[in-house]
């Protein structure tokens, strides 16, 4: 297979980086590793390297803390460029060695090229430290990464991004260690990505007759290849003190097959093709692991997002089968009662009005803006109540069967996140009945003023028909089915009369519509804002553009 | 007092201390509040230490554990002085506990920690009494040997963690083991081994450098031990830290008494505090909201209506009492809560309303979930405890009032007036007719008025005044009426608040206050 091209490398390298994982579902952490060293290993080494494919070899020394990765470095080199030490774990930037000639390529950004370089004095964090010496051959960069297993989590980090842009992993062990879970988890992932690999395990206990050599390396070999690392390179170096912080005995073997590789043409290239492929070839399964992520929590979102827009929908349900039902005008028979308690004269009005109810509304609407307006308030009142409960319950619905669904109960933080303000629903109310009022001044035209004849004011009109759209019986019982019949009868005669009855019906509709309208969009928004919760997590689109970009690559 | 009392004493007190977590755990459940989920199970942890507790203290429990490699097997041949376990070059070794009893056997307490494979030493000197457990390492490919690890650490009385220079910064231990149990920096010790492969000054060094990294895991205190089994270094003062535990016989009560302070912590911090609701202010905005759901001003205006109604009723002028009986009743109109979906989404509101307030700040803490629940959930409660109270208060308004039976009484004589008024007058006018009788001297006269006119006239103008004082009566009566049946209707408000929200909120309060009681009584 050839290798990709540049450009579709770049291409899946966006759609892959615009895919969020913000979900914590099972294995969400270990898919967002994986992205996030799919994506660095594409910048720092494929394309750097697709780019250049002359240009010098990278070899990372990776591995445990304590494993002596800088004894091993300086006595590759021979030379201390690496200060090695008793504490763990060092938190030194790392040292990469290389050859005054390749400076273009290692100063520069040719490999690794958002890493700040340094050059003089060592400092810590991350950026590469610099040092140039011949005693290391043309076309080779030895790198000392940190470490993989100390409580310093910054370095594993580090470590897993300069493994990535290997071309060749040098991973150094120990004889206490080379069993540990960590590094077994590395080199799976180099397995994986099918890279030229060396393993060094260092500090065997020496033995006179070298057996403790042979059966580690043994042991170490028949694990590698459990991990299908068969084509590794297995070297064993004995524990003896350093000379002048140099190890003398086993590095040469390592040092010789390292330059081997650089010296002859033929291996080289081999070196690079092998690690370039393998690296383009992993990215199937491990971009594949990331989507199979990103699809549950597509999924997840999706079946939050399902429960929110149903919630939605049976609010404006809600409201619409309640006001069918007259049970507006009913709290409102009621309420005329309550908007009377407090004045002094009550009893006055008691008197002269309690009993003949339907006189009494009527009267109501003969012009006097005092009592269209408590009507009018008082309707209002009902139905911001009500249109509140519909929708805020719809809300806590929401919620509520968010936090039993995967995902959920991360994505509310544990907090209320939608809106419960009556503000908007007291302005969606006013707006609805100054728009009906509105609606009747348009249609009526000339006829209002047939109406103020009837000492019906514009007002009077509206109200008289915000009453008869909730005035049908349905509810109703007793007493009530009277006073509110009355009310309709009453109401539509007036209006009737006014306007003509098809007229009146048609207001009536449209009014009604507006209203449920207006609800719907309320509900809307609000619900709207709660699912902007679960913007972050990819949709279809997502996952289809780097599913098509994964696809490309084949090409 | 011997030191076997003292070893009693120490064991009920754990034993109070241990019933008094269960306790609170139990009424936790009860409010929701999980007492067991992956990293807390407190009825497993009570059950652990009740049967250690059961073993007594004559034994001490010590598990050595430490990374693949870093030379526990060499240590526990140097602390047993026999070559009990198998050391080798090549890793992971270790993978069944080994138990090795000193001086003492302890088959009962090993059965309970299921270690089978077990080693005897009846000459034990000054580590008599201990049991010294081998554990598999933590850190290798071997998963099942860490499953048996973090299996037995959790049982046994005293950790020593082993470790060595090359791995002593290690995550797997720090984030793995050291840092999730800084509860139990007692019954700890860390023991640096292998210091013989750096030379003295790198060890002295490295010793300073774990001291900073344990305090850094919140093991303040623990003091890191450098050993070697190659030079002997360190293994006296081992065995004599392991001797000291074995002779203070603590460390089982300690471990478990740690166990139960991360367990009653764990818990406080689930639960939080019980808090300091304002009952009262919440009672407030609840009757206010509630009577405004049932309608308390419109229903006192109906009673006032029906009062009135009944009042003309009854003291009205009889003869017209019967015309105005075919009226309709107000109380017909009266509508309760339950049937109205307006009542009913403002009682849902009045409940939301309430439920946030006492929530307040505790909207994450166990406790404010808890008290926003038993508010939130209770609309049919509510709605079905507001129409009965304010049905049967209407009832109870309605009884008749005195002052009617006497006006009643006073039109009983009015109207026995004019009858007799109108009859006598009709018999002398039939008398006069008929019998064409002079009726004139059989009517008494009083000032030259007629009696029988007199008595027709009393009757009438009676029964009128007594009617108009009866109505005026009848409206002051219902201005007070309303007032009454206000205040009324707004107590039995009050009353559905008090039995649906204030009494289980208070219950739960007490809950709370008892479980922080619990906690603390578990904490010592």
């Amino acid at each position: 297979m050839p290798h990709p091209t540049v450009a579709s490398l770049t291409a899946l390298r966006e759609a892959l980086a615009a895919l969020d994982l913000p979900l914590p579902l099972a294995g969400v952490e270990l898919a967002a590793t994986t992205r996030d060293e799919a994506l660095a290993q594409v910048d720092d080494y494929l394309l750097p390297r697709l780019s250049n494919v002359d240009a010098p070899l990278l070899a990372v020394l990776g591995g445990s803390t304590g494993a002596g990765k800088s004894t091993l470095t300086n006595s590759m080199v021979g030379d201390v460029v690496s200060t090695a030490g008793v504490l763990r774990p060092t938190t030194r930037s790392p040292v990469l060695v290389h050859h005054p000639d390749d400076a273009w390529w290692f100063a520069g950004d040719g490999v690794l090229p958002e890493l700040p370089r340094q050059t003089g004095e060592r400092g810590t964090g991350r950026a590469l430290h610099l040092a140039v010496t011949d005693q290391v051959p043309r076309g080779l960069g030895i790198l000392d990464s940190p470490d993989i297993d100390s409580v310093e989590v910054a370095n594993h980090e580090l470590a897993a991004q300069l493994l990535g842009a290997a071309d060749l992993w040098v991973f150094v062990t120990t004889a206490a260690r080379y069993a540990d879970a960590v590094p077994w988890d590395y080199l799976a992932r180099a397995s994986e990505r099918g890279a030229a690999i060396g393993v060094v395990v260092n500090r065997i206990p020496p033995t006179d007759d070298g057996s403790a050599v042979r059966e580690i390396l043994a042991d170490v070999r028949r694990m590698l290849n459990g991990a299908g690392l068969d084509g590794a390179r297995l070297f064993g170096i004995e524990e003896r003190p350093p000379v002048e912080g140099l190890l003398l005995d086993g590095v040469a073997e390592v040092k010789g097959w390292i330059e081997g590789l650089v010296a002859d043409a033929e291996q080289r290239a081999a070196v690079v093709r092998q690690t370039v492929q393998g690296a383009v070839d992993s990215l199937w399964p491990r971009i594949g692991r990331v989507l199979e992520a990103a699809r549950e929590q597509a999924t997840a979102a999706a079946a939050m997002a399902e429960v929110s827009v149903a919630q939605e929908r049976a609010a404006t349900r809600v409201v619409t089968e309640q006001l069918g039902s007259g049970v507006l005008l009913r709290g409102e028979v009621l309420e005329r009662f309550r908007e009377q308690v407090g004045t002094a004269a009550w009893m006055d009005r008691l008197q002269r009005q309690v009993g003949r109810l339907r006189d009494r509304i009527a009267g109501a609407f003969t012009g006097r803006d005092g009592e269209v307006d408590a009507v009018r308030g008082q309707l209002r009142s009902n139905l911001v109540g009500l249109v509140d409960d519909a929708v805020t319950g719809s809300l806590e619905r929401t919620v509520e069967a968010w936090r039993h669904l995967p995902g959920g109960s991360a994505v509310l933080h544990d907090q209320r996140p939608y809106a419960t303000a009556i503000g908007p629903v007291e302005e969606l109310v006013a707006e609805w009945q100054d728009g009906v009022v509105e609606l009747i001044r348009e249609t009526a035209g000339s006829k209002v003023s047939v109406a103020r004849g009837l000492t019906l004011g514009i007002n009077g009109i509206g109200v008289t028909l915000m009453m008869g759209i909730f005035a049908s019986t349905g509810g109703l019982t007793g007493g009530e089915v009277a006073v509110a019949g009355g009310t309709a009868a009453f109401s539509q005669a007036v209006l009737s009369a006014v306007f003509g009855e098809q007229a009146i019906r048609d207001l009536a509709r449209k009014a009604r519509e507006d209203l449920l309208d207006r609800v719907a969009a309320l509900a809307e928004q609000r619900h709207t804002a709660l699912r902007d919760l679960l913007d972050s997590v990819p949709g279809d689109d997502t996952i289809n553009a780097v599913e098509v970009a994964l696809e490309e690559l084949s090409r | 007092m011997s030191d076997d009392q003292v070893d009693r004493d120490e064991v009920e007190e754990l034993r109070r201390r241990l019933s008094a977590l269960r306790d609170a755990a139990t009424l936790l459940a009860r409010h929701g509040v999980p007492a067991a989920d992956g990293a807390l199970d407190v009825d497993t942890l009570v059950a652990r230490a009740t049967e250690r507790l059961r073993h007594g203290t004559d034994h001490t429990v010590v598990a050595l554990v430490g990374s693949t490699g870093s030379g526990k097997s060499s240590l526990l041949n140097a602390l047993t002085g026999e070559d009990v376990a198998r050391t080798g070059v090549t890793r992971p070794t270790t993978a069944i506990t080994q138990a090795v009893t000193f001086g003492k056997p302890a088959d009962g307490l090993l059965d309970h920690l299921e270690v089978t494979r077990r080693h005897h030493l009846p000459d034990a000197g000054s580590l008599h009494g201990l049991v010294l457990l081998y554990l598999p390492d933590f850190d290798s490919v071997a998963v099942q040997h860490r499953m048996e690890v973090d299996r037995l650490i959790g049982l046994v009385d005293l950790m020593a963690w082993v470790t060595d220079p090359q791995k002593y910064a290690d995550e797997a231990l720090h984030d793995g083991y050291l840092r999730p149990l800084s509860s139990h920096a007692e019954v700890m010790l860390v023991v640096l081994n292998k210091i013989d492969t750096v030379g003295a000054d790198a060890a002295a060094k490295c010793l300073d450098d774990l001291s900073r990294l344990l305090v850094a895991d919140g093991l303040t205190g623990v003091t890191p031990l450098g050993t070697s089994t190659t030079t002997g270094e360190g293994l006296d003062g081992l065995r004599g830290t392991l001797a000291a535990e074995v002779a203070a016989r603590a460390a089982a009560v300690e471990r478990i008494a740690a166990d139960v302070n991360a367990a009653a912590n764990a818990l406080r911090e689930r639960s939080g505090g019980a808090g300091a609701a304002d009952l009262a202010r919440l009672k407030k905005v609840a009757t206010e909201g509630l009577a405004g759901a049932a309608g308390v001003g419109g229903n006192a205006l109906v009673v006032a209506e029906q009062y009135r109604r009944d009042a003309v009723l009854a003291v009205g002028w009889p003869p017209l009492r019967v015309i105005r009986r075919f009226r309709r009743a107000p109380l017909e109109r009266l509508a309760t809560s339950g049937e109205s979906p307006i009542a009913r989404s403002e009682v849902n509101r009045t409940l939301r309303a309430t439920a946030e307030l006492v929530e307040g700040d505790g909207a994450v803490s166990g406790w404010g979930r808890a008290a926003a629940a038993t508010v939130r959930d209770r609309t049919e409660p509510v709605v079905a405890a507001l129409d009965t109270q304010t049905t049967r208060q209407i009832q109870v308004l309605r009884q008749a009032p005195r002052w009617w039976g006497a006006l009643r009484r006073l039109h009983g004589l009015w109207l026995i007036a004019l009858v007799v008024g109108v009859l006598w007058l009709v018999g002398l006018a039939a008398a006069e007719a008929f019998l064409l009788i002079d009726v004139e001297q059989f009517v008494p006269r009083w000032r030259g008025i007629a009696l029988p006119t007199a008595l027709a006239g009393i009757g009438v103008v009676g029964g009128w005044l007594t009617a108009l004082i009866g109505r005026g009566l009848a409206r002051v009566g219902a201005g007070r009426q309303a007032k009454r049946a206000r205040a009324a209707l707004t107590e039995k408000v009050a009353v559905v608040v008090d039995e649906q929200l204030i009494d289980p909120l208070g219950t739960l309060l007490a809950d709370a206050r008892e479980a922080e009681a619990l906690l603390d009584r578990a904490t010592g």
